[in-house]
């Protein structure tokens, strides 16, 4: 009997799913969680037996006897963290709070930053903002207007050549921007919402088509913004010094000083060619018409200056 | 209130910045902590409480005018992560801990700059806000607080850092 | 007091000059520094000699080409305590 085949026996259900250039191995034994983790990843690249996972999360019942009352799940990880166990409603929650946890502890083959990130014509805007700041929700109103959705958490800066790459998973939305996004999307991209998680109501939605399948396309950064969603604002657009912007990204870099010298070297790289704003928008739309102006003006400055250095 | 003091006092004051008696930080390590100190987004622009004490933390009951709302069009900085509202509030990060309520007993509350903070010509000047300048212990009110800045990488770090204090 | 610093920038440094400061990557502590020019060009000067604080403002007078500013000691001593406090100086035995 194969590992495999001892895991089906006791019900457990596994996938290998890619994202960009990673490849997770998710699990569980929960027949409810498998099928809505199932049908969140119905379009990404499945189970391709030429790719290695490099990380791996299971989502499992705390115990036995938790199958017949108030079910509660636990995340396993390769790379464990202090996680609460979920009620297991929550099991898709723990699958996507795991694949970022097991990202940002253990992906060194490039620099993460806590970022969202739409490409247009082979170049793309970075969001840098701590979580529950909005960047998630711009990046989806971007991309549903346009632009291609990179992705909406983490922006994987290729220490090498500079590039970005698209890291396009299903955009985690909170609270009251699902609703914003349902004027805007599809109904049938929106996972159902789970209510009761550590932020509030969470809900999924899919990217655009496009974003699945140009996942292996990166992009040259042009520009770096730090957005700033604030309700009745007058919006607003200034530059950042560049010292400003190298603060805030280390900040926001989980594996920046793990990368030591080549992190470095890949930072100052980025905010060498890109120009660095900061926004304050007090709608999608708002921010729509900021982004496109500083993408005028980021494009004005200097084009010769956006090569691999 | 304080009793305005001469100008005489306000000139050699700025002879002692020169020298670095409030002086910008010499070395910044850049970590993972770092940019909890909102940093401000502006070329060169320190934010500021809606009012200090002469301790340099953010206060409550200075009786002297409206600051400035956050999100207006007028504002001319951002503390990242704060809105100005609650920077003005706070102190951003520099003080916060301290003091939310109001002051010790004891302590003066000095309204800060109506545009909500400074920018680097103004500091090198000695603040050179009418009304402000003249008034020695609000003068040094500033000046605490943006030693504060420099010591707790406050917002606006960048921009004392930046500054030639040999300059006139 | 006769005590000499020195700083292994060279060496030791990657620099990034950004909007009229500097980004130093410090290779053995990994860590990154921003700095101001004054501080910078104490990290230049002491990377060709060690010197003391004394020696320090005439030496930087001389590389710069500007005249000795009165009462920089002071100053000069807290930057080198900062940046000793940040590894990127050291006393030189």
């Amino acid at each position: 009997m194969t590992a495999g085949e001892a895991l089906r026996q006791r019900g457990w259900r596994a996938m290998t799913v890619r994202v960009g250039p990673i490849d997770y191995r998710l699990a569980t034994p929960v027949e409810t969680v498998w099928r809505e983790l199932s049908a969140l990843y119905r379009d990404y690249p499945r189970d391709d037996p030429q790719h290695c996972p490099e990380f791996e999360v299971s989502v499992r019942l705390t115990n036995w006897w938790r199958r017949f009352a108030r079910p509660q799940i636990e995340l396993r990880a390769d790379i464990m963290g202090p996680f609460a166990p979920l009620p297991a409603s929550l099991g898709q929650v723990a699958f996507e709070m795991g694949m970022n946890y097991q990202l940002a502890m253990g992906l060194n083959r490039y620099l993460l930053l806590h970022a969202s990130a739409v490409e247009r014509e082979g170049e793309c805007v970075l969001f840098s903002a701590e979580s529950g700041s909005g960047k998630s929700t711009l990046a989806a109103g971007l991309a549903y207007a346009g632009w291609r959705l990179l992705g909406d958490e983490f922006a994987l800066i290729e220490p090498r050549t500079g590039l970005a790459r698209p890291f396009p998973r299903p955009i985690s939305l909170k609270n009251r921007s699902i609703d914003v996004m349902m004027e805007r999307a599809p109904a049938e991209r929106f996972s159902r919402r789970y209510t009761g998680a550590p932020k509030g109501t969470l809900g999924y939605l899919l990217p655009p088509s496009d974003a699945i399948s140009r996942m292996s396309e990166p992009a040259r950064p042009r520009c770096v913004v730090f957005p700033k969603f604030q309700p009745d604002s007058t919006p607003a657009i200034r530059r950042v010094p560049v010292a400003e912007a190298h603060i805030l990204l280390v900040a926001s870099s989980t594996n920046y000083q793990t990368l030591g010298e080549a992190g470095f070297r890949a930072m100052a790289n980025l905010l060498d060619t890109c120009p660095a704003y900061a926004i304050t928008y007090p709608s999608l739309d708002a921010a729509r018409r900021l982004v496109e102006q500083l993408w005028q003006d980021s494009g004005a400055q200097a084009p010769a200056r956006r090569r691999h250095g | 209130m304080s009793e305005r003091k001469p100008h005489a006092d306000v000139a050699s004051r700025r002879h002692l910045l020169k020298l670095g008696a409030m002086a910008a930080p010499a070395v910044i390590t850049l970590a993972p902590a770092s940019a909890r100190a909102a940093t401000s987004v502006l070329h060169c622009f320190v934010p500021m409480p809606t009012s200090v004490n002469e301790r340099g933390e953010p206060c409550s009951g200075a009786t002297q005018s409206s600051q400035q709302v956050a999100g207006t069009s007028d504002s001319t900085g951002m503390a990242m992560g704060h809105t100005m509202e609650q920077s003005n509030a706070h102190g951003l990060s520099v003080g916060h801990d301290k003091t939310q309520t109001g002051q010790t007993s004891g302590s003066m509350c000095y309204p800060g700059p109506d545009s909500g903070g400074l920018t680097a010509q103004q500091i090198q000047n000695g603040f050179g806000i009418d009304g402000i300048s003249a008034d020695k212990d609000q003068y040094d009110a500033y000046v605490a607080y943006l030693n504060k800045v420099k010591q707790e990488h406050g917002a606006g770090v960048s921009c004392l850092m930046s500054l030639d204090l040999a300059q006139g | 007091m006769n005590l000499k610093f020195r700083s292994s920038l060279s060496r030791d440094c990657v620099v990034q000059p950004v909007d009229g400061l500097f980004l130093v990557f410090f290779r053995p502590s990994g860590q990154t520094h921003l700095l101001p020019v004054q501080s910078f060009a104490l990290l230049e000067l002491l990377d060709e000699n060690s010197l003391s604080v004394p020696e320090i403002p005439a030496a930087l007078a001389a590389r710069y080409d500007v005249e000795p500013e009165v009462g920089i000691e002071g100053v000069v001593e807290r930057q080198l305590r900062e940046l000793q406090a940040a590894g990127l100086v050291e006393a030189a035995t």
